[in-house]
């Protein structure tokens, strides 16, 4: 075939056919990107615009901040309207690459002359990384195992919920550039692992700086890659190129993360970071003695190189545990440690066990979050130990690894889903190379005994068996693409600012009880008027309306976080004295009782009670809200302690009297607790009944406002009277001092 | 102010108000006067120039005052004179309806009030008729819309719902006796305490308006809690639920949000034999005395309703305030209009009274030298004032392709920055081709 | 001075179809542009097609962007 004309037919066609190939994968991933944007827009069609949950209002106002004032005024920020009277320092205590992103985004949108707010670059910031996350999946799956598999996994992760749950419009939080952050740091890691280039390597480190800037789960980079690098010099593949490329990388990206300032020194005085400094070191004597061994010949150096490493090794390792031991070095911190110990949280640090999101996983939860592709992704795992290589060894470490933190936090569902796409991505692509092509699979007939040439029978017969499996692969495809729309549309698009409920004749009818309030505050009290409330509404208070928070969701400080809730959990008297010595001027309590809203302040007591007690044991012991039989319940079986806390009060004042539109039905019915309240006193058609305990007066504070469907309940603390009542008159000037 | 009118009354003494009926209505917020004077010139010369004056207990609190004789309105300077169309000659008489409005003059009293408290007012006029001439006989009544009173001066008598005052014959210009009553009105005391307005034209066919608004809720403040439960009961009462503003008929994507997004309870319907647009808004929180809300309402209205042009000469009509609500108050008022960049020789026109501030310039989209901004600014606008405003500016109508060129040019940029990239030479050393050719 | 209403040089209702015409025309050319770019090599290339196809597309997207500003109400 060196006929020239051939030749050039040849190329002419292999021409071709690479830009066929080239056109469909721009025209694949493109749609990709449109796919993933608008699978995140539900939230937005169906109710607007808007920030939503807790943590996105706190990064808002930060990147308001950002833009209102300028780079520097945004990282030198104290702000004293959070923690009162304590103040956070947020350029210390946050991860500024969120803030900074959107800040980029909208001032550069603005220069080229479109003026849009920085609200809704806030809002959709996180469906426009999720195109580019798809498409850094792409690189990192191709330089894996082959384009096709890249475009597998790109699809699956625009659309699988457990990324969509942190990425739609609205959720503007860290984990939704987060996640771009570190799909592309790993595809460069793998880039620069394989070609030992520096290039590659400082890219790779740059990368990762921009992932610590964005969010705290960096620290699970830091030690998945060393982790790598040890296994490989663990089975013997360690070589030049690993070493040029871990070394840069490390030592690069640990400079530059130490630049943020929240993350400060920790690189090397925390126990996250120790096992990457350790195979730093572990590399480099190795790299010594491998250079040794190339210039002084095998022989000798063969039992002194082993003898001598495995010395390094434990040196280095009784250095790290004297330094942790000794304190020099900070031991595990208490989130990252409660994900090896799942019980420590609990006992010790009752703040991280009491958020949802911190709860083991089920396995409806994978499911819910991954559908077919977590039963797949094992046989991806499978096929990358089986057919492996220096660079599919991290794959199945990252693998492996992640599918057991799931386990432990449904938070980290989020970091599963990745790998997850990645894995089952292989898996179909083989699946659909094995099976669409007509031609027979390589290699394996040779030790066939049957004939190599099959006969028209068993050729058509293949050929049926093959479009029916074909057929089966695409029906579970579009069942899993369903089951990922239906998911974001029902379960991961509520803004949770606004609530919805349907009425029976299909209509919308919306809640929005929380803005009203939080409106009412912003626009009917004083600007300087200090707000107490759980810690879960500290950033939305502060974001939405302007005002001083107690606490808020950093909750970086537990002390003041359990005064708060000793103040809640205790009488009326008590806590008036805890609220004078902190300055609240209004009390703020989130009530379901009237609508079945089941994330209600009451809900939530038994959590502040704990919190407190940690605190405060003698004063608060949890087993005193709880009944004789040792149930939590808010009927007239509820203990005088928690029939006179302040979080009792506060939820049902006034509420015994609503009797729910039925006036025969049971008065003061609290929906969400599907129980008649204890203490309340009733109207029965003019008779005045009272039961057990004292009708619910409220001495130190008076009601402000309440909701339309008494969501939220504010109340006003009055200023102190006088002792004994009595009132100072100034004879001289007959003026009444108070 | 006694002094002044003696001394007025020594110099235009010729000048007696005959008949004089005057009705109040203190059913709203407003204190409303519409007076029927008839005047007869009891002096030699001709006169045509009138003095009126505001009541005297509530002179400071005039927002309007307007004066008619048959169908044709007058016209009224600074110092409330009044000019006829044609002199009134010796002996003859001319009735004139004067109608005048009080803002502050319906007083809450007391000033605080609970949550299940009526709301009770205040409302002093003057037993006489406040003028400079000579009266002969003069009658008053004050609908207060309730059928009891808490207190009443001795000089009225309540009659059904409203209070009648006594009749006075023959008294001096600038006699005055304070009449109160005290009574109950639970109607919307609502005050849009600022107004902030925008209107954006654009030559590619749109009007967009924007109108933020702060209200405030003047009557008795609310002293102590506000239960829901109770105002759950509570179906009459000082509290201001909703209220309806109304929009031209052609306004669309009508929108109505606040600080922290969009607002969900409003009703928004056209009439077609009123020719406008109702909306009908609720706020996020009921209002209660002294209690404050801010909003923000928008929607754009083709060019064709406000613009209008000849050559390269345009003009905008809009009218200066929205309906805000039934008979809206306005204390501060700010106008803000958003030429097309490229616009010379802006000028205004309007029927009340404005301050013009120095123009501001504003870059949004597909901008480069900024549109210009012409600003305004005024104080206490009321329904009654029907505030218009014209503003007149010259345009190339060639510039209207600058936009389209603008994105274009952009494009351009941006594909040429794509052709350069790609046929530059990356590598680091010579093409192996060339070294081979030198060999 | 005669004035009358003053219109937008092309009817607003037409302004979607335009945009989405043009929309689609600006991306097939700009498409066709890329593709050109990374696939063919650099002898075969010729400045002057490059230039127009460049310019082309250029046009397009610039109306179609244009237009669809003033479809979803950005009146520029």
């Amino acid at each position: 075939m060196s006929n020239p004309a051939t030749q050039i037919v040849d190329l002419k066609s292999q021409a071709s056919v690479k830009a066929i190939k080239t056109l469909l994968t721009i025209i694949i991933l493109t749609s990709i990107c449109i796919l993933g944007f608008s699978s995140r827009l539900f939230a937005v069609i169906r109710f607007e615009s808007i920030i939503h949950e807790f943590d996105p209002w706190f990064n808002f106002r930060a990147t308001k901040r950002l833009t209102e004032h300028g780079f520097y005024e945004f990282l030198n920020w104290f702000d004293e309207r959070a923690w009162y009277p304590l103040g956070r320092i947020v350029g210390g205590t946050v991860y500024p690459g969120l803030m900074l992103t959107a800040g980029l985004m909208h001032s550069l949108s603005n220069f080229l002359g479109f003026s849009v707010l920085i609200k809704d670059v806030c809002v959709f910031t996180a469906p426009l990384f999720s195109g580019l996350t798809a498409l850094s999946t792409y690189l990192l799956t191709k330089e894996l195992w082959s384009e096709g598999a890249g475009l597998f996994s790109a699809a699956f992760i625009s659309i699988a919920p457990g990324y969509i749950s942190r990425s739609v419009a609205g959720s503007y939080d860290n984990e939704g550039i987060a996640i771009f952050a570190l799909q592309f740091t790993y595809f460069l890691w793998i880039k620069a692992m394989k070609s030992g280039s520096i290039m590659w390597a400082t890219f790779c480190a740059l990368s990762y700086f921009y992932m610590v800037s964005a969010w705290g789960g960096y620290v699970y980079i830091i030690n998945i890659i060393p982790l790598h690098i040890f296994v490989l010099i663990l089975i013997g593949r360690f070589n030049l190129r690993h070493y040029t490329a871990y070394t840069t990388f490390y030592t690069i990206g640990q400079l530059c993360a130490m630049n943020i300032p929240f993350v400060g020194f920790q690189p090397i005085r925390t126990s996250e970071h120790m096992a990457s400094f350790g195979v730093f070191g572990f590399v480099q004597v190795i790299a010594f003695f491998g250079y040794l061994k190339h210039n002084l010949g095998q022989q000798k150096m063969k039992r002194l190189f082993w003898i001598f490493s495995l010395l390094v090794f434990a040196l280095g390792l009784a250095a790290i545990i004297f330094l942790t031991a000794s304190g020099i070095v900070a031991p595990w911190s208490g989130r990252f440690y409660s994900l090896w110990d799942t019980g420590y949280a609990r006992i010790h640090i009752p703040i991280i066990s009491s958020v949802s999101e911190h709860q083991p996983t089920t396995w409806t939860s994978f499911f819910f979050d991954l559908h077919v592709l977590v039963a797949v992704f094992p046989a991806g795992l499978w096929l990358c130990v089986q057919q492996y290589d220096d660079a599919r060894v991290f794959l199945i470490i990252y693998g492996v690894f992640s599918a057991y933190f799931a386990g432990v936090m449904v938070r980290l569902m989020l970091t599963l889903t990745p790998i997850v796409c990645i894995l089952a991505a292989i898996v179909f692509s083989e699946l659909f190379n094995r099976y669409v092509s007509s031609s027979p699979p390589p290699a394996e007939s040779e030790e066939d005994e049957s004939s190599p040439n099959p006969t028209e029978e068993e050729l058509a017969v293949a050929n049926q068996l093959r479009s029916i499996v074909c057929i089966l692969l695409v029906m579970i495809l579009f069942m899993f693409g369903t089951h990922c729309t239906w998911v974001t549309s029902n379960a991961y698009s509520s803004p949770s600012v606004v609530l919805s409920t349907q009425n029976r004749d299909g209509s919308r009818n919306i809640l929005d009880d929380f803005r009203e309030a939080y409106y009412w505050l912003r626009t009917n009290t004083p600007d300087d008027a200090r707000v107490m409330s759980w810690w879960d509404y500290g950033y939305q208070i502060a974001g939405m309306a302007d005002r001083s928070t107690l606490v808020d969701n950093n909750t970086w400080n537990n002390t003041h976080i359990a005064m708060v809730g000793k103040a809640m959990a205790s009488n009326e008297d008590k806590a008036y004295e805890i609220m004078q010595e902190l300055n609240v001027d209004y009390v703020l309590v989130i009530f379901g009782g009237v609508i079945g809203y089941s994330g209600d302040d009451i809900n939530k007591f038994l959590w502040m009670v704990r919190i407190a007690e940690g605190e405060h044991p003698d004063e608060i012991k949890e087993s005193n809200y709880f009944t004789p039989q040792g149930e939590y319940k808010v009927d007239s079986t509820a203990p005088k302690t928690f029939t006179e806390s302040l979080m009792y009060k506060t939820s049902f004042y006034r509420f015994g009297e609503v009797d729910h539109g039925d006036i025969n039905g049971p008065h003061g019915f609290d929906r969400t607790r599907n129980t008649e309240i204890g203490v309340k006193d009733i109207k029965v058609r003019g008779f005045y009944l009272l039961i057990s305990h004292t009708i619910s007066k409220l001495k130190h504070i008076e009601e402000a406002f309440t909701t339309e469907n008494w969501l939220v309940r504010i109340y006003k603390v009055k200023p102190r009277k006088n002792s004994d009542g009595l009132i100072f008159q100034n004879i001289k000037s007959k003026k009444f001092k108070r | 102010m006694r002094l002044y009118c003696l001394l007025l009354a020594l110099i235009s003494a010729n000048l007696v108000n005959e008949k004089v009926t005057r009705v109040f209505d203190a059913t709203t917020q407003l204190l409303k006067t519409s007076a029927s004077v008839q005047i007869r010139n009891d002096g030699k010369a001709s006169v045509s120039v009138i003095q009126l004056s505001a009541d005297a207990f509530n002179a400071d609190k005039l927002i309007f005052l307007d004066a008619k004789v048959g169908n044709k309105k007058l016209k009224i300077d600074g110092n409330l004179k009044a000019s006829l169309s044609s002199p009134l000659e010796p002996g003859q008489t001319v009735t004139l309806e004067i109608e005048e409005i009080y803002h502050g003059s319906v007083k809450p009293f007391p000033t605080e009030i609970k949550q299940a408290d009526k709301q009770l007012v205040l409302v002093e006029v003057n037993l006489y008729y406040t003028s400079p001439y000579k009266t002969e006989t003069s009658t008053a009544k004050i609908n207060i819309g309730t059928k009891k009173t808490e207190s009443l001066s001795k000089t009225g008598k309540l009659e059904g719902s409203a209070v009648k005052l006594e009749e006075k014959k023959d008294f001096e210009g600038g006699s005055s006796q304070k009449s109160r009553v005290h009574f109950e009105n639970n109607s919307p005391f609502l005050v849009a305490e600022r107004l902030e307005r925008e209107v954006e034209v654009s030559h590619w066919g749109n009007v967009a308006v924007t109108d933020k608004v702060w209200v405030k809720h003047t009557g008795a403040t609310l002293k102590g809690s506000f239960s829901r439960f109770d105002f759950q009961r509570q179906d009459i009462g000082p509290f201001i639920t909703e209220w309806t503003m109304i929009l031209p008929l052609v306004a669309k994507d009508v929108y109505y949000r606040d600080l922290i997004g969009n607002i969900s309870t409003s009703a928004l319907r056209q009439d077609y034999r009123a020719d406008e647009t109702v909306l009908e808004l609720t706020p996020r929180f009921p209002m209660f005395g002294g209690w404050r809300n801010h909003y923000t309402i928008g929607y754009n209205v083709p060019s064709a309703t406000y613009l209008s042009s000849d050559a390269s000469k345009y003009q905008l009509k809009v009218p200066a305030t929205p309906e805000l609500y039934n008979e809206f108050i306005i204390e501060n008022y700010f106008l803000k209009f958003v030429l097309p960049e490229g616009v010379t020789d802006v000028d205004f026109k309007t029927n009340f009274e404005l301050e013009r501030k120095p123009d501001e310039s504003r870059y949004t989209f597909l901008d480069t030298t900024g549109r210009t901004v012409v600003v305004f600014e005024g104080k206490d606008v009321s329904f009654k004032h029907a505030a218009k405003i014209a503003v007149t500016y010259n345009w190339n109508s060639i510039l209207i392709f600058k936009e389209p060129l603008l994105a274009i040019s952009g494009w351009a940029v941006f594909f040429l920055v794509l052709l350069f990239f790609a046929r530059m030479d990356y590598s680091i050393s010579a093409p192996v081709s060339a070294d081979k050719k030198k060999n | 001075m005669a004035l009358s209403p003053y219109n937008s040089p092309i009817d607003p209702s037409l302004y979607s179809t335009l945009a989405f015409f043009l929309m689609i025309a600006g991306l097939g050319s700009s498409a066709y542009f890329f593709v050109e770019q990374v696939t063919k090599s650099k002898n075969v290339r010729s400045l002057s097609k490059d230039f127009s196809l460049a310019l082309v597309s250029a046009i397009f997207m610039g109306l179609g962007m244009m237009f669809t500003m003033l479809t979803v109400g950005i009146y520029v």
